[in-house]
Parts: C-alpha cells; sequence; structure tokens
C-alpha cells in the first residue's frame, strides 16, 4: 500500500483549521448567543429546545414521556451501535440504509420543530 | 540587487507561521482585561451623592454604581440604571425624558417604566437615607417600590 | 515513557497510507471535531474565570460575562459557535465513516467508541445549555429531571447525580457545572485519544 511522510498530512490539517477556527470566529464576532429569559422577567409561555433537542421536543410533544425520551433514544443509541454487526446479517449495503434511516428520522423531527417554532413566533 | 521573492511551499508555510503568530499576538490584549476584569466583583452597595438637588430637578447621575438621584414635591428618591433586559447601562435624555438602552433599544418613561423594546420591568428603584450633614447615602442592595420617597 | 512513545508514535507516525492524505475521503470531519473541542477547551477554561453557577447568580454572571466584562461577550460567543459546529463536523464524520464503510472489522471497537462519543458531546451540549441558568434552561432541567424519575428505581438518583436539585426558573446547579466543566470534557477527552490511537492500530485512515 502507497505511503506518504507525516508532513503532508499535518499541512493539510493545518490549512483546514486555519479555515475552521477563522469560520468559528466570523460567526462569534457576527452572532451573537442568545441569553434566553430572564428568571426574574414574568414566566414566558412556551420554553423552546435549543435546534439540537428539536427532535426530542417534538417526540415528548405527541407521544407519552416514557417512549418518547426511553425508548425511542435507546433504540436510535442501539441500532448506531450495533451498526456493524448488523451489516453481517443484512448484507453489506445495509449499513448506510440504516443509518440513513436513523439520520432521516432526525432530520424530520427537526424540519417539523423548526416549522412548529416557526409558525408559533 | 533585491533578492527575487521565491514563492516555494517553505516560504509559503513560512508567511503562514508568522500569520498564525501574529494573530495569536492580538489576543494577548483582550486576554489581559478579560482576566483582569473586576466588574463582576461586589463593591460596596452604598453610594455617596452630596450635591445638592432642587426640587423639581431632573436625574442627577452620581457617576457611581449606575445610581442617578432626583427629587419631586415628596421627596428624594435613586434609581439604578441597569437594563433589566441584559444588564446594559442605560442612559437618561432629558430632553427626550426616557431612558434608553444602548444595547437592545429599550426604553423606559421618566420614572423608569418600560415603554418599548425587550426591558420586562421597571428599572430598580433603592433606599435613600440622608446624613446629618445632607449627604444622601444611597444603599443599593436594598430596592424599593417606585413610589417610596425619602 | 516506552508506552508514551508509543502512543505519541501512533498518532504521529512517520509515514500514513497516502489514503489518509486525501481530503475528499475525510473531508478532515475527525480532526476539525477535534480542533472544536479544543477552542471550546479553551474559552471554557476562560468563560469558568467569570462564572458562578447557582439558580440566581449562574444567569446573572452569563449577563455580565456578555455584556460587561471586556472581550467576555466574543469570548461567550466563540464557545457557543464551536459547540454548535462541533455537534454538525461529529455528525457529518459519522456520516462518513458511514459512507465509506469504516465501521467494519477490525474497527469495530472505534465505531462504538465513537457512538459513546456522540453521546458524551450531546450531553456536554444539554449541560451547556443549563448553565445559562435562563428560564428555558430551567423548564429543559425540569423535563430531563422528570424523564429520569420514569426508570423504575435508579430515576430519582440518576436525576441527583447529573443535575443536582434544578429549579423550574434555572438549570444551573454546581452538579451540572462540573459535570459540564470537568468530568464530562475530561472522559471525552480519554476517550478522542484512545479513538484517535485506535485509527492507527486499525490500520489508518483507508479504504478497506
Amino acid at each position: 500500500m502507497a505511503r506518504s511522510p507525516i508532513k503532508h498530512l499535518i499541512e493539510k490539517e493545518g490549512i483546514a483549521s486555519i479555515l475552521f477556527i477563522v469560520f468559528c470566529t466570523a460567526l462569534a464576532l457576527k452572532f451573537t448567543a442568545g441569553v434566553g429569559t430572564s428568571n426574574l422577567a414574568p414566566s414566558v409561555s412556551h420554553a423552546v429546545a435549543p435546534w439540537i433537542f428539536g427532535p426530542f421536543q417534538i417526540l415528548l410533544l405527541y407521544l407519552p414521556p416514557w417512549i418518547g425520551a426511553l425508548i425511542f433514544p435507546l433504540l436510535m443509541i442501539g441500532g448506531l451501535a450495533a451498526l456493524p454487526w448488523l451489516v453481517d446479517y443484512l448484507g453489506a449495503k445495509s449499513g448506510l440504509r440504516i443509518f440513513m434511516t436513523l439520520i432521516v428520522t432526525v432530520l424530520v423531527l427537526l424540519i417539523w420543530f423548526i416549522f412548529k417554532e416557526f409558525w408559533w413566533i | 540587487m533585491p533578492k527575487p521573492l521565491n514563492w516555494t511551499r517553505r516560504a509559503v508555510l513560512r508567511l503562514a507561521w508568522g500569520g498564525i503568530i501574529a494573530a495569536s499576538a492580538l489576543t494577548i490584549e483582550p486576554l489581559v482585561k478579560y482576566l483582569t476584569s473586576k466588574e463582576d466583583r461586589l463593591g460596596s452597595p452604598l453610594v455617596e451623592y452630596s450635591k445638592p438637588l432642587n426640587v423639581n430637578s431632573d436625574w442627577q447621575t452620581t457617576a457611581k454604581e449606575r445610581v442617578w438621584v432626583k427629587e419631586d414635591s415628596l421627596g428624594v428618591m435613586a434609581i439604578v440604571a441597569t437594563c433589566t433586559h441584559l444588564g446594559c447601562e442605560v442612559h437618561y435624555y432629558p430632553e427626550k425624558k426616557e431612558w434608553l438602552c444602548p444595547c437592545h433599544a429599550s426604553i423606559y418613561d421618566i420614572e423608569g417604566r418600560p415603554i418599548s423594546g425587550p426591558a420586562p420591568k421597571a428599572l430598580p428603584r433603592v433606599a435613600v437615607e440622608r446624613k446629618p450633614d445632607g449627604t444622601l447615602i444611597i444603599n443599593t442592595s436594598k430596592q424599593v417600590e417606585m413610589g417610596t420617597r425619602l | 515513557m516506552k508506552d508514551q512513545k508509543n502512543f505519541v508514535n501512533h498518532i504521529r507516525p512517520g509515514f500514513v497510507p497516502s489514503g489518509a492524505l486525501s481530503v475528499l475521503y475525510t473531508f478532515c470531519l475527525g480532526g476539525l471535531s477535534f480542533l472544536a473541542f479544543m477552542v471550546l477547551a479553551v474559552t471554557g477554561l476562560l468563560l469558568m474565570f467569570h462564572y458562578q453557577p447557582g439558580e440566581s447568580t449562574g444567569y446573572n454572571s452569563i449577563l455580565t460575562i456578555a455584556s460587561v466584562i471586556p472581550y467576555g461577550g466574543v469570548i461567550r460567543n466563540l464557545h457557543y459557535w464551536a459547540g454548535q459546529l462541533m455537534v454538525v463536523t461529529v455528525n457529518l464524520h459519522m456520516l462518513r465513516v458511514v459512507w465509506t464503510r469504516s465501521y467494519k472489522p477490525p474497527k469495530q471497537l472505534n465505531w462504538l467508541v465513537g457512538v459513546a462519543l456522540l453521546i458524551l458531546i450531546l450531553f456536554l451540549d444539554f449541560t451547556g445549555y443549563l448553565l445559562i441558568g435562563s428560564q428555558e434552561s430551567g423548564a429543559a432541567a425540569t423535563v430531563a429531571v422528570n424523564i429520569l424519575d420514569l426508570i423504575p428505581g435508579l430515576g430519582a438518583g440518576l436525576a441527583q447525580a447529573l443535575f443536582g436539585a434544578p429549579s423550574a426558573l434555572s438549570g444551573s446547579t454546581l452538579v451540572v457545572y462540573v459535570w459540564h466543566c470537568v468530568a464530562l470534557p475530561m472522559v471525552a477527552l480519554l476517550l478522542q485519544l484512545y479513538h484517535f490511537w485506535r485509527i492507527r492500530r486499525d490500520g489508518g485512515v483507508r479504504p478497506l
């Protein structure tokens, strides 16, 4: 197998790092992170989850908590963790299929969340 | 005769290192300011104001701890000019009779009640006492109702 | 000493498989996730100098950092955005690994380590959100505690161990602070170093 000196890898890592840090700094200078609502203010009628946990909030809205918050996430984690072994049983191409099923489920919930909160505002 | 510039990989990488070191050097001053900031240290809650106040004079700043004082026909009152939204310092504009927050454009009326913007509450009123020599002592740790006067 | 050298040699060997050099193979996503982690560690350390956990002190110190302390706002924004970007890069990294089937033997152990890291990162994100101490964070903490309470027997103890006793108005507690700033980053860092060492042990970054 072809091998290359590590310095070529370090160069590429360095360039990617600089680009990433510049991008991150630009975001930080341009967009201020929110601080939510003061706990001294009158209580808000509707607390929106951060987008990363949006899929959770949607699940909890429509499903009983023990399914939405315990069974469903455990199934997701179990499915992810077992992927290398599931592939052995279901065939080489099933890996991407299983992963895409999981990802698409989360993305659908996320888009659902975004639209719901969009209309709420 | 100047040496011709040779944009070898080595020269570009050396330039990149120079850029990284220069960028790092620029972060020194902000870091020192951030780490040495005393803004969150609890100061004494007591503020003195010794200049004379006229009845129906407008808000006067004590220039300390964001405290402003005012006297009307009912007595002396003190207000803390900290925005109830995110804690920026608000400023009083006597010509408009309004307090304006520079950060998110909250506007308060002359009494410190929010008129517009994201501010949830009125500016806090704090307790005032008078020493025998006439100096006002404002205790910023003791909030009082809006109608309270000395 | 010998083991230390061994570790460094694995992370930085003299030569790597040429496949590891292809940006279009890895898109640098794993490395960028680690870089984001480092940015988070540095900015997080800086934030700790001015942050005080607690029901009302948490939110107040966030306000002080965001609007009063010189450069505090920028450091906080950087911490926030590095965190958001890390969640994105970690997920894309996982997608890339599945796409190139890099979870296959002999790398299945490293896949499991990666899944554990994903869960840690999400939990770090959640505890970071709680530390803002806003009303919304109080609501989130209350929901999390109530969900854990559903687990028969263990639930209440687990909730206390993970979140302390957050009020409905603020998620900022000492317990959450220690998890977010010390315990979880330590575990995540150790797992990450093992993750990188394992890559080289399993033959490096290359198409199988």
